[in-house]
């Protein structure tokens, strides 16, 4: 059925109705809607307004650090900046964003059915995510200054209202916990007929195997966010050695859940590029069931290396040494990853739209990051860059380079299935072209701060180092100028876009093969699946 | 002292172990860098899909065995070879050296506080004579500090309510900064001390200027303790066997527990019993000892130990070497004040030359107007200093964050006094 639009356009996107799923208009449509679709755009929506206050935090900081002395603000202010800048950068924005945001929203898409398992506990956990928050913004009265690791016996003793702030995030992990399930019920039980394990796309694995860290770890953070509670009201002494307890037994329940997380941060931004490489290489993946099986591998030796967070803590040396040993065992995953997506590129016919722009940023600022983790694994030099820049850098090109360029993929590739409309390639490339540039500024130059010696967490630092925390601050506002110009796209995009087709990218995987913007019930009849979504090879023209 | 950061200055014999590792992994790195950006930009180029020439076709590969077995293997290779290397590292900088030179050093919010075997102590700086090991045991009096020499590329936390050590070589004299790098609060940033490597002839000459420690060394005032806090009730020096082991000679032997395992005397052991006796009970002995946690504090705990090392024959070299004898001379006015203000921690937050810290600056305080948070100003005269100190929270000095501790109760009338009359000698 073809419409005409008030501007003469044909709409293309397939639908009995051209706005599809988005048809049902006003605050109670999205509130209370079971649609998966809807609850993934509010997770966005929310999750990058947060990415957006974390990201003027991060200017602020920045800003200070360009003097090594008392500048702009005080130092308590600085301290609160940078723990806000972490809590709702982690809490509230990179670990939600791609699992509850774009996962909610494919997840059904690409596995061919009409919803998640669990509709209503789907929105349940976007409602307890929200209330999270509001218990989180509670907390500005007297705003957190411990760093968003909350260690003890500082964050026991500190005047500020880290009972509430932790509260709420114990909130937000319920939520996480909830949409893990949920995902795990959907992917096991809602694949469409002939969709087998192996014909799975490879979003979906990666969301899989994330979906068992959350709701493995996640418990863990939640219980010592209550021991930490319960030291502060009640005074019983879990941590505080004057009371018998050992602030050390906090950093072991802390990274057991902190550590796995940066898997639910970076593996679901890794199926997101094995999705995005094959398309605009228009080549199948390369070592399918490699990939697949190393996101569970991934996920599974995740658990077991949350000590090299603790290396200079006084641990054994025996444990120390076996943790060292652990760690590198989650590189050699990582590493098959980036060689079979290059293998992909490989006799490729390459396309370079903004998605794929986004996707070979993620390859070569997630190596930059994964290669410098290799002499945080090492013991002896660990114990030289540890809590210093060179750790605030490395991961830095982990979260940003990896799992926000993998968002970024992901958010311009399918932007065009969530809106019903196409952004601006002219206004894309020259953001992308500025983010990249503004994050290698901003933060190689952490790496050599780092190495000389200046210790994270610094409001004020020795003079020698004020060159290259200027040349890392001029790199933060390039970075701001792309994100600005991207997000401008966006809203562009969304309300002046061209009209797009079902599937613009000609991409294989099943969303591509319902219109853009979906109708609500994602498909007119349940699709059956007789190959796997990768048959890319052939002539191209 | 900015070059005591670059690469190749051998400040230390950890600085160039750490260095090289650094090195390997870099260039190792820098080739797998290269080769997988460089092909990632290669294939990009060669294979991109060109506008108006030919359609290409791309072949259907899914896989190849051989290529996949090989970059399982080589990464592993690898890293394997990057454990190993920083296993070896790590292993050099926790070994003992021998005849190493034991020094205190305690983190309180925002210092370090530095207690040498002789008794003396220091705040915020530490003078070691260059080519001897030195053996800090480090502890926290309050939050996770951590003690950091980016020039010898060392760093261990310091905890409360344990001891951790870190064995230092210095090869080099100069000058180096110590950074306190785990973050503990408002003052953090500013939390530094300074590392000093003198050469023998100069340490001493040091030393005789400083003159003899005001009072005993570390290991005597560990004995007084001992005496006074009624240990020797139930343990002897030496000789027949009271209720519990005897003090002579406990210190690096193995011991058997109740549970039928055993460990060595260490400090940290020894930390442990004093502190919580019944974690840990010597075979063949009743579980009666009280905890002296409530009554000792952590200086003074580290005292007993130097004692208790010294009954082994493990005297610290220092004490040995002079033993030099009190003298009797008058204090100059402030002098008891002065060791207070350094004791009690006030320099982790005030400077004593003008320097803006967490708080004012002691320079020029007394007398002076100072302007208060919410309106109003104040004159720093004794009576405003007493409250200060005492109620700290009553009037706080626009600017600065509301953060000092109260010292009511904590501080007699006496040493009150004597604090102030400290503050007023530094009145311009």
């Amino acid at each position: 059925m073809r419409e005409t639009t008030g501007n003469g356009e044909q709409p293309q996107n397939g639908n009995a109705s051209p706005r599809g799923y988005l048809e049902a208009k006003g605050i109670r449509a999205w509130a209370y809607t079971l649609d998966h679709k809807r609850i993934g755009v509010m997770y966005l929506y929310t999750t990058l307004f947060f990415f957006l206050a974390g990201g003027v935090f991060a200017l602020l900081i920045r800003l200070k650090l360009m003097y090594p002395g008392q500048h702009i603000f005080t130092n308590q202010t600085y301290n609160v900046l940078f723990t806000m800048h972490g809590a709702l950068m982690i809490f509230l924005f990179v670990i939600p964003a791609i699992p509850s945001g774009l996962g909610n929203f494919f997840i059904p898409l690409q596995i061919g059915a009409r919803d998640v398992a669990f509709p209503r506990l789907n929105l349940m956990s976007y409602w307890i995510f929200v209330a999270g928050i509001v218990v989180i913004l509670f907390s500005l009265g007297r705003p957190m200054d411990t760093g968003w690791t909350f260690y003890t016996p500082y964050s026991a003793r500190t005047s500020a209202d880290v009972t509430v702030l932790s509260f709420g995030i114990f909130l937000v992990g319920m939520s996480s916990i909830l949409t893990g399930l949920n995902f795990l019920v959907t992917i096991h039980k809602l694949r469409a007929p002939g969709m087998t394990w192996h014909r799975m796309p490879l979003f979906i694995w990666s969301m899989y195997a994330t979906s068992i860290i959350q709701v493995l770890a996640t418990p863990v953070v939640g219980i010592t966010f209550l021991l930490l509670a319960m030291e502060r009201l009640f005074g019983v002494g879990f941590f505080d050695p004057t009371k018998g307890g050992d602030p050390i037994l906090f950093q072991h329940f802390f990274w057991f859940y902190s550590h796995p997380v940066v898997y639910v941060m970076i593996l679901p931004a890794m199926g997101i590029i094995s999705e995005i490489i094959p398309a605009f290489s228009r080549k199948p993946i390369f070592g399918y069931k490699a990939i697949a099986y190393s996101s569970l591998a991934i996920a599974g030796f995740g658990f077991f290396v949350w000590g090299h967070h603790m290396f200079v803590t006084g641990m054994s040396a025996t444990a120390a040494i076996i943790f060292s040993l652990l760690t590198y065992s989650v590189a050699i995953p990582t590493a098959i990853k980036v060689f079979n997506w290059l293998a992909t590129m490989y006799r490729g016919s390459i396309t370079f739209e903004s998605p794929m722009l986004y996707a070979l940023t993620f390859i070569f600022l997630f190596v930059v990051g994964g290669l410098t983790g290799m002499f945080l694994g090492a013991l002896g030099a660990d114990i030289h860059v540890h809590d210093t820049y060179f750790i605030v850098a490395h991961f830095h090109y982990t979260m940003v380079g990896g799992t926000v360029m993998g968002l970024l993929a992901g958010l311009h590739f399918w932007f065009p299935k969530m809106t019903g409309r196409m952004l601006s390639e002219k206004m894309a490339v020259p953001a992308w072209l500025l983010i990249f540039i503004g994050f290698n500024v901003t933060f190689f130059t952490q790496f050599i701060l780092g190495f000389e010696g200046m210790p994270r967490r610094y409001a004020q630092y020795p003079a020698q180092f004020q060159a290259l925390n200027i040349v890392s601050t001029v790199g933060s506002w390039i970075l701001a100028a792309g994100i600005l110009i991207m997000f401008a796209n966006f809203v562009h995009g969304l309300f002046r876009g061209a009209l797009a087709p079902p599937n613009p990218w000609n991409a294989l995987s099943l969303e591509w093969q319902t219109g853009s913007p979906p109708a609500t019930e994602n498909f007119e009849e349940i699709p059956t699946v007789t190959d796997w979504p990768y048959g890319y090879a052939g002539r191209q023209t | 002292m900015a070059n005591a950061y670059t690469l190749g200055e051998a400040a230390s014999r950890t600085t160039g172990e750490v260095d090289a590792l650094f090195l390997f992994i870099t260039v190792v790195s820098l080739f797998f860098f290269l080769l997988v950006e460089g092909l990632l930009i290669y294939f990009a180029i060669r294979y991109r899909r060109r506008k108006g020439g030919e359609p290409s076709e791309t072949p259907d590969i899914r896989g190849n065995l051989l290529l996949e077995t090989i970059w399982i293997l080589i990464p592993t290779i690898v890293v394997a070879s990057f454990f190993y290397y920083g296993y070896r590292v790590f292993r050099d900088i926790r070994t003992p050296p021998p005849g190493a030179t034991d020094i205190h050093v305690v983190g309180r919010q925002w210092l370090f506080e530095f207690r040498y075997p002789d008794g003396r102590s220091s705040i915020n700086e530490i003078r070691v004579p260059v080519g001897r090991p030195v053996k800090l045991i480090l502890s926290s009096d309050d939050v996770i500090h951590s003690f950091y020499i980016p020039a010898y590329r060392l760093k261990q936390d310091m905890v409360p309510g344990r001891y951790n050590t870190l064995y230092l070589h210095p090869d080099k004299v100069g000058t180096y900064d110590i950074l306190c790098a785990e973050y503990c609060g408002v003052g953090h940033s500013t939390m530094r001390a300074e590392l000093i490597v003198m050469e023998p002839a100069a340490y001493a000459a040091w030393r005789e200027k400083k003159g003899a420690p005001a009072g005993l060394s570390l290991a005597g005032q560990g004995k007084a303790l001992v005496e006074k806090s009624g240990c020797l009730g139930c343990h002897a020096v030496e000789g027949e066997e009271k209720v519990g082991p005897n003090l002579g000679g406990i210190f690096g032997r193995k011991v058997l527990l109740s549970d039928g395992t055993t460990v060595t005397a260490d400090e940290e052991y020894l930390r442990e019993s004093l502190l919580d006796p019944k974690a840990k009970v010597v075979k063949g002995y009743p579980a009666v000892m009280p905890t002296f946690k409530e009554s000792l504090s952590s200086d003074e705990v580290g005292a007993i130990i130097a004692y208790l090392k010294s009954l082994s024959g493990v005297k610290a070299k220092e004490s040995e070497e002079e033993k030099e004898e009190k003298e009797g001379r008058e204090a100059p006015p402030g002098q008891k004040g002065k060791e207070l203000v350094e004791t009690l921690g006030c320099l982790g937050c005030h400077s004593v030359d003008g320097s803006v810290r967490v708080g004012p600056s002691f320079k020029g305080l007394f007398g002076g107007q100072v302007e208060l948070e919410g309106g109003g100003k104040a004159t720093a005269d004794e009576a405003y200093l007493r409250e200060s100190i005492n109620r700290p929270k009553a009037k706080v000095v626009k600017g600065f964050p509301d953060v000092m501790p109260e010292f009511q109760g904590k501080i007699s009338e006496e040493d009150l006094s004597a604090v102030i009359a400290y503050l007023k000698t530094l009145k311009q």
